[in-house]
């Protein structure tokens, strides 16, 4: 361990220039060694996969990375404050006659947890063996008709349980909305609290709600777990 | 333990639905709609970035210049 000098590689031109030709690459040559290996539909070279990628991948997992990392509540303030202004006028007005406050919460929850969810289908979407695929085409389905018919009711049901631990964050998520001007569960036990004096009272009423409704979102997913669960699933 | 009967027999209307009729929906029923409308919202939008994060598309206009392979399935081209 006394000769581990990784420096003595590193700060060498010569090693230095092989690492970082190595890093580099030729994207020619790699193309054609895969195009040669590999025939099976998937992506054919390293160009096109990094190009692919660039596209929608990237676009999505930006979009989960933005609403995972940033808390729900300034999601909802940014909505609530920041993008509502931004709006055309009619669209504000209109909006203000409508309960603004809920119509944007329920946007702004909904967009968060779409980020949640997505991860979860595509884990459902992952669990499923390429052979699904490969058959569902040999079929004759294209790519929608096999994702509808085949793939996606499989994924739901991978899903399943990971969707439920998210409608019951959602749920409670829905608390937040009061930061906004909901006058949800939370707003009127704090109203209570307000009129009564009764803090701990009052906020052990909203404890067993919020308790009694997540285990009964709980009890719902596991009955449906359970209907629709894959044959042979553990 | 009696206050918290005292405090749900007194406000069960404020904790069911806020100040409804003569303010906006609130209470519990509030809470559900945000869940509800939240979950349907964001279950096909969720679906869609799924299809998206996993799918071969690519526009045509965004395909390389040159490809080396006349079954590559990523680009199409």
């Amino acid at each position: 361990m006394k000769d581990f000098d990784l420096l003595a590689i590193l700060l060498k031109p010569e090693f230095g220039d092989m690492l970082l030709h190595g890093l580099r690459g030729h994207p020619e040559d790699r193309g054609r060694l895969l195009a040669a290996g590999d025939d099976h539909g998937r992506s054919c070279c390293w160009w096109c996969g990094s190009r692919r990628t660039a596209i929608a991948e990237r676009t999505v997992a930006a979009y989960v990375s933005y609403h995972r990392n940033v808390p729900t509540l300034v999601q909802l303030m940014l909505w609530y404050f920041g993008i509502f202004s931004l709006l055309p006028d009619a669209l504000q007005a209109w909006l203000s006659e409508h309960n603004a406050e809920t119509l944007l919460s329920i946007v702004a929850l909904g967009l968060c947890q779409a980020a949640y969810f997505s991860e979860d289908m595509r884990s459902g979407l992952r669990a499923i063996p390429a052979g699904q695929a490969e058959a569902a085409r040999a079929l004759g389905h294209g790519y929608i008709g096999s994702m509808r018919h085949v793939m996606l009711p499989q994924a739901i049901r991978n899903a399943v349980p990971a969707l439920v631990n998210h409608s019951v964050s959602l749920f409670k998520n829905s608390s937040l909305a009061m930061a906004i001007g909901v006058a949800e569960l939370t707003h009127a036990v704090k109203e209570i609290e307000s009129q009564s004096f009764r803090t701990f009272e009052a906020y052990s009423v909203a404890t067993v709600l919020y308790l009694a409704f997540s285990l009964l979102i709980m009890a719902v997913g596991a009955w449906v777990a359970r209907r629709y669960r894959i044959v042979g699933a553990r | 333990m009696f206050s918290i009967f005292e405090i749900l027999r007194d406000n069960w209307l404020l904790l069911l639905v806020g100040q409804y009729p003569n303010g906006p929906l609130g209470g519990i029923v509030a809470t559900l709609i945000l869940s509800v409308l939240g979950i349907v919202l964001a279950f096909p939008l969720s679906v869609l970035l799924a299809l998206a994060r996993l799918s071969p598309w690519t526009p045509a206009a965004l395909c390389p210049p040159r490809c080396w392979s006349t079954s590559c399935a990523a680009c199409r081209c």
